[in-house]
């Protein structure tokens, strides 16, 4: 029984306080070993993210910092769209990926309506490379939050449960409500999301996140899919047996018209 | 000119060097299917495997031959001597190819070196002469052997330049992208022309003992083919 | 069916072969380093033309299939039963070059049998997986007749023949879902598939164009054969498809434009964006031109127009399953895709090797109807038709052309996939003289810096200038060094810049500009020493040893002549003579991190020096983030 989605893992980002340091980006890097950055010509500079690089910081006008990363839907598009389990959500929250069983269709890349997930091209035996909060870290005693809050200088970003983090948020934005926007980014997005941002500046997300769950758009259809197997083949065998009986009665009647016929010239 | 050497030295050389190990490679598959269907086909299906063998070696080391045309025989072998051994074993290409994929052997002194390359360009010389000069050359040849001759020793001739800049009256860069094309040319060409006996020579003996080895209907074929039915050729 | 020396078909399967070549060569190149290597697939479009071209196309084309199956053996339509079997081979052989054709796009591709063990029944792509894998066995044991009933395993022929109906429904049930389930896999995808395009009934549509597509497909694949081999098409039993072809056509054409409007999108039909051009044009060669060529009466007059309708049809659906695929989405997703020439030429081979083993199958196996076979060339046997072709022509000129395309596949690989990684030549081309234009009084002076070939002649503010390359685009900045010498104070301020410290930045980190930081660089140029030391003659100034093989190991060192240069750090870039000096100089995050920060931090510590120096991050990362200590290492406070 999964534990409902209040429980689950979740950091809550306070844009207002974010001086923009990198040291989560540089946390980030050093706990889960993601190597050094390697521009590619078809980056937006170093900063996005990539395959060496899972979460970064957003520069907005006006010095405002808006970190980004891997968002741990509550209902992720993602795991719902791998066809082997790669990618799967955790009782606790956090999105993970197992790469060996990973078979690198990347539709994960696809789905993923914050394009977040990001893929080591330029090895021969490539992965599927995003933040998974720290899980293994966390279950196995490691660490007791992700390395990206515990770098953190001034507690912008903390780590919690997401029940208790969107008190947190609300109560900030109740307390200072000239200086907040009253929206909690990551409440309701593509479903809700465990990455939750509260910020003085619009945040802009990548063109139409939906704000129902994706996973059950494709549900929609999939679920169709034993009726509609079973009704075709039935459907065909029904057909195939109506048309050759028709077939059959048509024959049977010329068959009959031709010997009237046939008894008719012979009676002349 | 350092662009145009720079693709010289990559594409164009790597073209080449595949177009020659690749053609090679079908030429002698091909040829052993040809071999093997005109053996399947043929109503004479013996061999003399003895005479093949005996030919063979007779043209891979032509020391027969050397009796019998001297001057000729030992120019081609001079000229032969060079082309393979030059060109394999000359320290800078080695070091070339170790560079590119660390692949490398032994090498020639490179004093050797230059006393094969002159030796190449001089057997080459004189085979062109007697084969222009002397009645049965003259006879033997088509346009295709001599250009095939002079392309062969262009990277010779530039090759040795490129290595004694003083005597080289030619730009260096100018001189070395002679070099490399040409040598690319010569590889890339080898499939296609008579050069594929680097590769083919053991079996042309063979090849041309089979192809003596008609199907059995053969000859009616021929008349039928030609509307001459039922009449005596 | 054996008409080997055939012209055209020479010339065809030569063609066929070259692609295969080319497609060898990218898939080894692609295998052994990776996908990145060889396409230009991004984070941002992470399915490019193999999954739009290979798989969504080559699902289309093997529609024939089922579309004729379901003809002959449901609806009773004994009339069509000479078009079953190639239409049967040409879906097996689409569906074996989807298989393919995933096998190269799927990073991962010896997972790829895992669907069938981890099941995840709520991702579309699951339902594809299988659906393939199911339609693929099914295929080969509907075709397997053709191929066995020539041998000797004559009840195994039988048993199969048996299962044929069953088999038959099977495939039914099976390509509806399956064409189907491509359309769901973009379900999931809205931020990607353009409105004109994303509908919740993609599933369906998709299953109506598969119907279309099968119909067009097997007029085009007769009509092909037909010409290849000097065949006599089967028109008149093509012609009766075109009226049901016409119905699904329009039924096509009404649900995309009623979805359209139902949804409210309508609005983008005439906004006069790409899109909607795109649009509008694959529905015009797709349902619209067909349409009226079939109502007009024109396929059933001119089997010309029969061939162009199925053309059309087989085009525009593809066209569909590509856009639908990734192009709708471009400027949604604000990516510049376009599919590298070994992403074309692994999609061209993969479908080339396709229709060699369609060739192969119909010249040996009872594919064709017999009788409709060398109608036009009974008039032409003479004697040049008999004229001698030598054993296995064909085999010879076709495989002469894959090792050609091989070969040239294998020239136009970068250079570093074929060698690995090499230094980048320097980016500094130059000195020119230019023109330089001042447009503003402004502290600094920013000059206008013209590139003027005849700037001596046009006259005017004339300057030195060097031709930077810094990205290494082939697009150069004309950098005007002697004005930002001077302005820096002369000939003491060099290290100013050749530390890459530039002047009033606070706001960009050098690698924005600098992606070269990452790369090595070989930092010497050979001609421009051979001109400048007098060519050919020269060469033993630096080679002293000329019987030597020259390289960069066996050579006089670069300090012996630039002596003046010791100091500003061309030694600390340059092994010394003797050892391993090839003349690369590190990257520049290297050579800081690595090499130069190292001895400037003793040093200050030596020195009892803190601040400024290079030793600490914040004098060259001049950013408030940067300017922090990192943790890692601690700085003395007092």
């Amino acid at each position: 029984m999964k534990p409902a989605a209040k429980h689950h893992w979740a950091i809550l980002t306070d844009v207002t306080k974010c001086i923009g340091c990198e040291s989560c980006v540089e946390g980030c890097r050093g706990a889960n070993h993601t190597g050094r950055d390697q521009p590619w010509t078809w980056q937006n500079g170093v900063r996005d993210l990539s395959a060496s690089r899972w979460t970064t910081i957003d520069r907005l006008p006006g010095n405002h910092y808006v970190r980004r990363q891997c968002r741990h839907c509550v209902s992720p598009a993602c795991a719902s769209a791998c066809p082997v389990g790669a990618l799967k959500k955790t009782p606790e929250g956090p999105v993970v990926y197992d790469a060996s069983i990973c078979m690198g269709c990347r539709y994960c890349m696809m789905a993923c309506p914050f394009q977040i997930p990001r893929y080591s091209w330029d090895s021969a035996i490539p992965a599927v490379r995003k933040c998974v909060l720290c899980h293994d870290r966390i279950e196995s005693g490691e660490a007791r939050e992700p390395a990206c809050t515990s770098a953190c200088p001034v507690d912008a970003t903390i780590f919690g449960t997401r029940e208790e983090l969107l008190k947190v948020a609300k109560q900030r934005i109740a307390a200072n409500p000239n200086v907040y926007r009253s929206h909690i980014w990551g409440e309701h997005e593509a479903g809700g999301t465990g990455i939750l941002t509260i910020s003085d500046v619009d945040i802009p997300l990548p063109n139409t996140v939906p704000t129902d769950p994706l996973p059950e758009r494709t549900w929609a259809a999939l679920r169709t899919v034993p009726f509609v197997f079973l009704g075709v083949g039935a459907g065909m065998v029904g057909l195939r047996w109506l048309l050759g009986r028709r077939d059959q009665l048509r024959l049977a009647e010329e068959k009959a018209r031709a010997a009237e016929a046939s008894a008719e010239k012979s009676e002349e | 000119m350092e662009d145009w050497l720079a693709i010289a030295r990559g594409p164009a050389f790597r073209f080449a060097i595949m177009i020659m190990i690749l053609g090679a490679l079908r030429d002698l598959i091909v040829t052993a299917l040809s071999v093997h269907t005109i053996m399947a086909r043929a109503g004479d299906k013996t061999l003399p495997l003895r005479a093949i063998r005996k030919a063979t070696l007779g043209w891979l080391f032509p020391l027969e031959h050397l009796r019998q045309s001297r001057v000729f025989t030992a120019a081609s072998i001079t000229f032969h001597a060079g082309v393979v051994l030059a060109p394999l074993f000359l320290m800078s290409h080695v070091l070339l190819i170790d560079q590119a994929i660390g692949l490398s052997w032994p090498t020639l002194p490179n004093i050797l070196a230059d006393i094969l390359t002159l030796g190449a360009i001089v057997g080459m010389t004189v085979v062109f002469v007697l084969r222009v000069s002397t009645g049965e050359g003259w006879a033997l040849s088509r346009g295709s052997d001599y250009t095939i001759l002079i392309l062969t020793t262009l990277p010779f001739l530039s090759g040795f330049l490129v290595m004694h800049p003083g005597l080289n009256p030619f730009p260096f860069q100018a001189t070395m992208l002679v070099h490399v094309l040409s040598g690319c040319l010569i590889l890339a060409i080898l499939p296609f022309t008579k050069l594929i006996h680097v590769v083919i020579l053991p079996a042309t003996q063979l090849v041309s003992e089979a192809g003596w080895h008609f199907p059995p209907d053969a000859g009616e074929k021929v008349g039928a083919a030609l509307g001459k039915e039922n009449q005596p050729i | 069916m054996n008409d080997q020396g055939s012209t055209r078909l020479r010339v065809a399967k030569g063609a066929l072969w070259f692609f295969v070549g080319v497609a060898a060569v990218v898939a080894v190149a692609r295998f052994l380093a990776g996908l990145g290597a060889v396409t230009n697939l991004t984070d941002r479009t992470p399915w490019g033309l193999w999954i739009g071209f290979d798989v969504m196309g080559g699902v289309a084309l093997a529609a024939g299939g089922f579309v004729i199956a379901a003809t002959v053996y449901v609806f009773r339509g004994e009339r069509f039963r000479p078009l079953l079997r190639p239409a049967v081979l040409t879906a097996f052989l689409g569906y074996m070059a989807v298989a393919v054709g995933l096998l190269f796009d799927i990073g991962r591709p010896w997972n790829i049998w895992r669907p069938m063990f981890f099941w995840q029944h709520h991702s579309a792509l699951f339902e594809v997986a299988w659906c393939v894998m199911l339609y693929l066995t099914v295929l080969a044991l509907e075709f397997a007749p053709v191929p066995l009933e020539s041998s000797r395993f004559h009840r195994l022929t039988k048993a199969l023949k048996s299962a044929t109906l069953p088999l038959v429904i099977l495939g039914i049930m099976l390509s509806t879902l399956h064409q189907s389930s491509l359309g769901t896999l973009f379900l999931i995808a809205p931020a990607r598939v353009h409105p004109l395009w994303y509908t919740p009934i993609l599933p369906v549509l998709f299953l109506i164009t598969a119907v279309g597509l099968g119909m067009g497909m097997v007029i085009v694949e007769s009509k092909v054969t037909a010409w290849l081999y000097r065949r006599k098409a089967e028109d008149e039993i093509l012609n009766n498809l075109t009226k049901p072809l016409a119905v699904t056509l329009l039924l096509y054409g009404a649900v995309r434009l009623i979805d359209l409007l139902v949804r409210g999108q309508g609005g983008f039909l005439f906004d006069g964006s790409w899109e909607s051009t795109l649009f509008w044009f694959e529905m015009l060669i797709s349902a619209g031109l067909p349409t009226l060529l079939i109502l007009g009466g024109f396929t059933a007059r001119s089997g010309r127009a029969l061939f162009f309708v199925g053309l059309l049809v087989v085009f525009g659906f593809v066209l569909h399953r590509i856009n639908v695929g990734g192009v709708s989405g471009i400027g949604l997703t604000d990516t510049g895709y376009f599919p590298s020439w070994e992403e074309v030429a692994t999609s061209l081979g993969v479908v080339s090797a396709a229709t060699l083993a369609f060739l192969f199958i119909i010249e040996r196996f009872h594919v064709y109807e017999p009788g409709t076979e060398e109608v036009l060339a009974e008039a032409e046997v003479t004697v040049d038709r008999v004229r001698y072709l030598p054993p296995m022509a064909t085999l010879r000129s076709s495989t002469m052309l894959f090792v050609i395309g091989a070969s040239l596949a294998f020239a136009l690989l970068p250079d570093g996939l074929v060698f690995g990684a090499r230094p980048e030549k320097t980016p500094v081309a130059g000195p020119r003289r230019v023109l330089a234009e001042l447009v503003s009084q402004d502290r600094p002076p920013h000059r206008f810096m013209k590139l003027d070939l005849d700037a001596e002649r046009v006259g005017g503010d004339i300057h030195e200038a060097l031709l930077l390359d810094g990205n290494r685009n082939g697009e150069f900045a004309v950098f005007d060094h002697d004005a930002h010498a001077k302005r820096r104070g002369g000939a003491a301020a060099c290290a100013d810049c050749h530390h890459l410290n530039r002047p009033s930045d606070r706001e960009t980190s050098c690698f924005e500009c600098h992606r070269d930081q990452y790369l090595e660089t070989d930092i010497f140029r050979h001609q421009r020493h051979v001109e400048s030391l007098g060519g050919n003659g020269a060469c033993a100034e630096c080679h002293t040893d000329l019987n030597a093989t020259r390289t960069r190991k066996n050579v006089t060192h670069c300090t012996e002549c630039h002596r003046d240069m010791v100091g500003i750090g061309l030694k600390a870039l340059i092994p010394p003579p003797g050892k391993d000096s090839d003349f690369h100089a590190p990257s520049y995050t290297d050579a800081m991190h690595g090499l130069c920060k190292k001895c400037h931090d003793e040093e200050d510590e030596k020195a009892g020096v803190t601040i400024p120096t290079l030793g600490l991050c914040g004098t060259c990362h001049t950013e408030p983030a940067d300017l922090r200590p990192r943790r890692s290492r601690t700085v003395k406070e007092d």
